[in-house]
């Protein structure tokens, strides 16, 4: 490969047994991978568990690790798949208990599986209406476009890239790309239209 | 400017060329159509708006101590857990049951320093196998909801934070 990636040089400097490179991966990548995870979960809640767990994948793989992608496109794709884990058991567990309601009550130590789309006390990162909405936006996409748009998009990987991390077909992935940015761009339309954002429903703006 | 109404340029060549990611010969007539159709055109504009603000969203920024929190717990990554949880067969449900009580029993081959069963999670053991017992319930969905099913209950397990070893480094390489 011609292009240098200094982040896989890192990762061989921690294959060889430098355990300050690990540290320095994490360091480079933590604000990417926490942030990737708290939009694809659609809340900060369990963000930092999730790119924790990303972060310990990369560690297990030093034996087995070898340079053939760009490193980062390799962290996307674990990425990708914890992601796709973590949503995918939220919906089964919150099947479960509709299907199943608990006679014990509240346990402490079971796990909180949040909704998705319900903002978690502790998330006042999302103070500007419009990023709330293209937020729920978001959160209604089925998840394998809301990642494919996320690292196209907000990531900025190319096509090719996007392919790549989620480990999909070029052409595979440019359709889930398009109706991605088909329902975005429609759903954000009164919005770039007129200047304001999404009608909402809130009856004091209702004139009558 | 004249509207065309009845243009039928596919969407995806459209979001392809705000995205810069439309080949030569296609880009430059697709720009050329862009001159003569508003409707395109006006596509054009709202995809590209629409699509840069996902770019500005904004991120989140971890916590302090998160990096040292990380290689904290790579010590406790350096022993491998099985993977038994995922070699699940598929189908029978007793099979099931017998997998997933060996399971828990492989989660609980650790250390003696480290916990044995805690109360929560005997109550999951509880829940797992009422629904096990109650699978036939599902009987009538298609077989591969079925797996899916059960493939997701092997995901609740492995989301637990406190269990997230027994993710497994497949993707290595």
């Amino acid at each position: 490969m011609p292009d240098a990636d200094p982040d896989a040089d890192l990762m061989l400097r921690f294959q060889g047994g430098d355990e300050t490179a690990y540290a320095e991966l994490v360091r480079r990548f933590q604000g990417r991978i926490v942030s990737l995870a708290y939009r694809y979960l659609g809340s900060s809640a369990d963000a930092e568990d999730l790119a924790q767990e990303v972060f310990l994948r990369i560690y297990r793989a030093r034996e087995t690790y070898e340079p053939r992608a760009r490193f980062s496109t390799w962290v996307h794709r674990i990425t990708v798949n914890v992601s796709l884990n973590l949503i995918r058991g939220r919906k089964v567990r919150r099947h479960l208990n509709a299907a199943m309601p608990r006679s014990d009550g509240g346990d402490g130590g079971a796990v909180d599986f949040e909704d998705a789309g319900v903002v978690a006390p502790g998330d006042k990162v999302e103070k500007d209406e419009l990023a709330q909405v293209l937020r729920e936006i978001l959160d209604g996409l089925p998840e394998r476009q809301r990642i494919a748009i996320l690292l196209n998009k907000y990531q900025g990987l190319s096509y090719e890239e996007t392919a790549e991390a989620m480990e999909m077909s070029l052409s595979a992935t440019k359709s889930l790309l398009t109706r991605a940015r088909v329902k975005i761009k429609e759903q954000l339309e009164p919005y770039l239209t007129t200047g304001r954002a999404p009608e909402r429903r809130d009856s004091s703006t209702r004139d009558s | 400017m004249t509207m065309n109404e009845h243009c039928e340029r596919p969407i995806d060549e459209l979001v392809a060329y705000t995205d810069g990611e439309l080949q030569a010969p296609a880009h430059g007539a697709l720009e050329a159509h862009l001159d003569v159709c508003a409707r395109c055109a006006r596509e054009v504009d709202l995809l590209r708006r629409s699509g840069a603000l996902v770019a500005e969203l904004p991120g989140l920024t971890p916590s302090a101590g998160f990096v040292d929190r990380v290689v904290a717990a790579t010590a406790d990554v350096r022993r491998p857990r099985g993977r038994l949880l995922r070699l699940l067969p598929a189908a029978a449900a007793a099979v099931l049951i017998v997998g997933l009580v060996l399971a828990r029993a492989m989660r609980d081959d650790r250390p003696s320093d480290e916990v044995a069963l805690s109360r929560a999670e005997e109550r999951e053991i509880a829940q797992d196998l009422f629904l096990l017992e109650n699978l036939d319930a599902l009987a009538d969905e298609d077989p591969e909801a079925l797996i899916a099913i059960i493939e997701d209950l092997d995901l609740i397990e492995s989301v637990e934070p406190e269990a997230f070893g027994i993710f497994d480094g497949e993707e290595g390489g």
